[in-house]
């Protein structure tokens, strides 16, 4: 028995048994959403690779295991991680509990958690990208499993996504034949490009963006929730990667610069954009692009800093994403719809669906005693040390984010004689009181979810310098 | 210096690319596929073991057979695409691409120090995936055009880096596009038709 034996190859199975069952829907369910939680507590508690036997458990898993010639190696340090997807994997399981026809959500979900890891863990770590590309494959099976045709946002999505794998396996090849000869400066142009070109395309960098507000409007709330919360933090992983491997990129002058840019940009655009839409649903989009260009403007921040925001942020986003999405969710079970002018009046009839979307708003522009603070906060200290104009980009998006959410409340707080039809059943409210107490937590007491996460830094020991 | 062998599968890839991009009959198209995807068997197996190099054969004629299972005959029909400007533009837009790269690929070539057919034919198939891409939003012509694209990358990398991790991974994309492709056909399939 070893580490990646019991979190990705037995997840793999028991993605595949699920599968069998998916017609008893809430079996598979109950199994999914228990198997993950089980993953994760163990990640939490299971020493891996330790000489000494401490703690709970009188053993010690071995971290290595080959496969094809080559090697899947999990370690201490990436445990924190790994019981963070699986606890990610369980809620979002568990938000899908009123889903009333067999879905692939639970089956291919679990898959595609199991796939993430492996990314993380296989060792030469490029061979990652190939494991991204298997896992969001995957996540085009959930988009198109709607029985309705795939939007072009799905197609948009898949286009982007496999354009990006071959630019991150050029450009690993390209630096990793630097450690053999002295690698001149043309070829290290070449290799930041094609990174450059590789993580925009995954990340939706401004304008390979499109697939994200597209995502957003045509998918199911819950899967494109699914997608946006979880994919995105092995793709940052696999940037670290590449940062911590090779001491000439991570030395090239334009590189972290060039993530502040690129951040910069994507919080101003989101934010921007978020203001002008009329639909809920492309509201969530541009969010998702602020978080993404925030997580962006982190890794710009060079050094132990910026690691300890991009981890720490990486809860708040999560928390954000799920609640929007429960609050579309809940507007699409009640048939309402989802232009921002028809839902005049709706904190009258549904007031907690109404607090979920302020608050994942306000919390992703980083209002005070929210959980997005200390990311704002911690940016803000950095950012006025290294460039005013991105972290005047970065104010002026995230300004427009809060502007959003007060023009959402005056339009939801609206008094009118046409309420529309809604109705909150008892589950609604408490998942979003659940998901609303864990941000105001994490607003209030950041260190200690931060220090949950904050050992995953040490992986990366040469970009701590 | 191109060999007589290599000039062959030059022009069969050229014929492949050009049969899925201009023909609007699911049967040449994924005939095209199946030449594509030998040619890549082809130059592969001069690199890596045959059996490994067969895995790429395998999968791709594979997802061809999952494209072909749920393929309806109209899929690759377009108002616009079966006119003959139609026909004549993506004709000459093919052109173009392959002047581009037969143009670029010596440039390239000091940078990827691979044999000079791999990168050509690599190269070639890269660009006809991105034109097949760039000019239909149509599913299948999408899958397709990702299919040629990976083929082209997988001729090059291969020449970069043999594996057979790699070869077992690129496989079960090239598989899952294939089945990728299948879902999203039948999910446009009008109900009542078999």
């Amino acid at each position: 028995m070893n580490a990646p034996l019991v979190w990705i190859l037995f997840p793999l199975l028991v993605a595949l048994l699920l599968f069998g069952i998916r017609r008893w829907r809430k079996v598979s369910l109950i199994i999914g959403t228990g198997f993950c939680v089980f993953l994760a507590v163990l990640a939490l508690v299971t020493p891996i690779n330790q000489a000494t036997k401490s703690g709970l458990f009188q053993f010690s898993l071995p971290g290595e295991f080959s496969i094809l010639g080559r090697v899947l190696n999990l370690t201490q340090q990436d445990m924190p991680i790994v019981a963070f997807m699986y606890m990610v994997g369980a809620l979002w399981f568990f938000l899908s509990w009123d889903n009333r026809r067999k879905s692939l959500f639970v089956p291919v979900g679990l898959g595609i958690i199991a796939l993430l890891i492996a990314a993380l863990a296989v060792k030469p770590f490029i061979y990652g990208a190939l494991l991204i590309e298997a896992a969001v494959l995957a996540c085009i099976l959930l988009l198109a499993d709607q029985r309705k045709p795939v939007g072009s946002g799905t197609i948009r999505f898949l286009v982007f996504q496999t354009l990006g794998m071959p630019f991150l396996l050029l450009a690993g090849w390209f630096l990793a034949s630097g450690e053999i000869t002295p690698i001149n400066e043309t070829q290290l142009t070449l290799s930041v490009v094609l990174l450059g070109l590789g993580f925009s395309f995954w990340i939706g960098v401004f304008p390979l963006h499109t697939w994200i507000p597209m995502i957003a409007e045509e998918a199911e709330p819950r899967i494109s929730g699914f997608i946006f919360s979880i994919l995105p933090l092995p793709v940052m992983f696999f940037l670290l990667d590449f940062l911590n491997s090779y001491a000439w990129l991570r030395e090239f002058p334009a590189i972290f610069p060039a993530f502040r840019w690129l951040g910069a940009i994507l919080v101003l655009f989101g934010g921007v954009w978020a203001l002008f839409q009329r639909n809920i649903r492309q509201v969530f989009g541009y969010l998702v692009m602020v978080l993404s260009g925030l997580s962006l403007l982190a890794l710009g921040v060079k050094g132990a800093q910026g690691i300890h925001i991009l981890t720490y942020s990486f809860f708040p986003r999560f928390l954000s994403i799920a609640l929007i999405s429960v609050f579309i969710n809940i507007m699409l079970k009640n048939k309402c719809d989802l232009p921002i002018e028809n839902l005049q009046g709706l904190a009258w009839k549904a007031p907690f669906s109404v607090l979920a979307i302020t608050i994942a708003i306000f919390s992703s522009a980083g209002m005070p005693l929210l959980a997005g603070f200390p990311i704002l906060q911690g940016l803000e200290t950095n950012l006025s040390t290294l460039s005013y104009l991105a972290l005047a980009m970065m104010l002026a998006g995230l300004f427009s984010l809060f502007l959003t959410g007060f023009r959402l409340l005056t339009i939801l707080f609206a008094r009118t004689d046409n309420l529309p039809e809604m109705k909150e059943t008892m589950n609604d409210k408490l998942t979003i009181g659940l998901l609303v107490i864990l941000i105001l937590l994490i607003g209030f007491i950041p260190a200690i979810f931060n220090s949950f996460l904050s050992n995953l830094a040490g992986k990366f020991q040469f970009l701590l310098q | 210096m191109l060999t007589f062998f290599s000039g062959a599968l030059i022009l069969a890839a050229v014929a492949a690319a050009l049969l899925m991009l201009l023909s609007d009959s699911w049967r040449w198209t994924i005939a095209g596929l199946a030449i594509q995807y030998l040619v890549v068997f082809l130059l592969v197996a001069q690199i890596w073991p045959i059996g490994l190099a067969a895995i790429k054969l395998v999968a791709g004629w594979l997802a061809g057979v999952l494209l072909s299972m749920a393929n309806t005959p109209t899929q690759l029909e377009e108002p616009f695409f079966s006119t003959r400007s139609a026909s004549i533009f993506r004709l000459f837009s093919a052109g173009l691409v392959l002047m581009i790269v037969y143009a670029i690929t010596p440039s390239v070539n000091t940078w990827l120090p691979i044999p000079f057919d791999y990168l050509l034919i690599g190269l070639l198939m890269v660009g006809m995936g991105v034109l097949q891409l760039g000019i239909s939003q149509r599913p299948l012509r999408v899958i397709l055009g990702l299919l040629t694209l990976l083929s082209g990358f997988e001729v090059i990398y291969s020449s970069l880096e043999g594996s057979a991790l790699l070869a077992a991974i690129l496989a079960a994309i090239t598989l899952a596009l294939g089945l990728i492709g299948s879902t999203i056909l039948l999910t446009e399939r009008p109900q009542g038709k078999a």
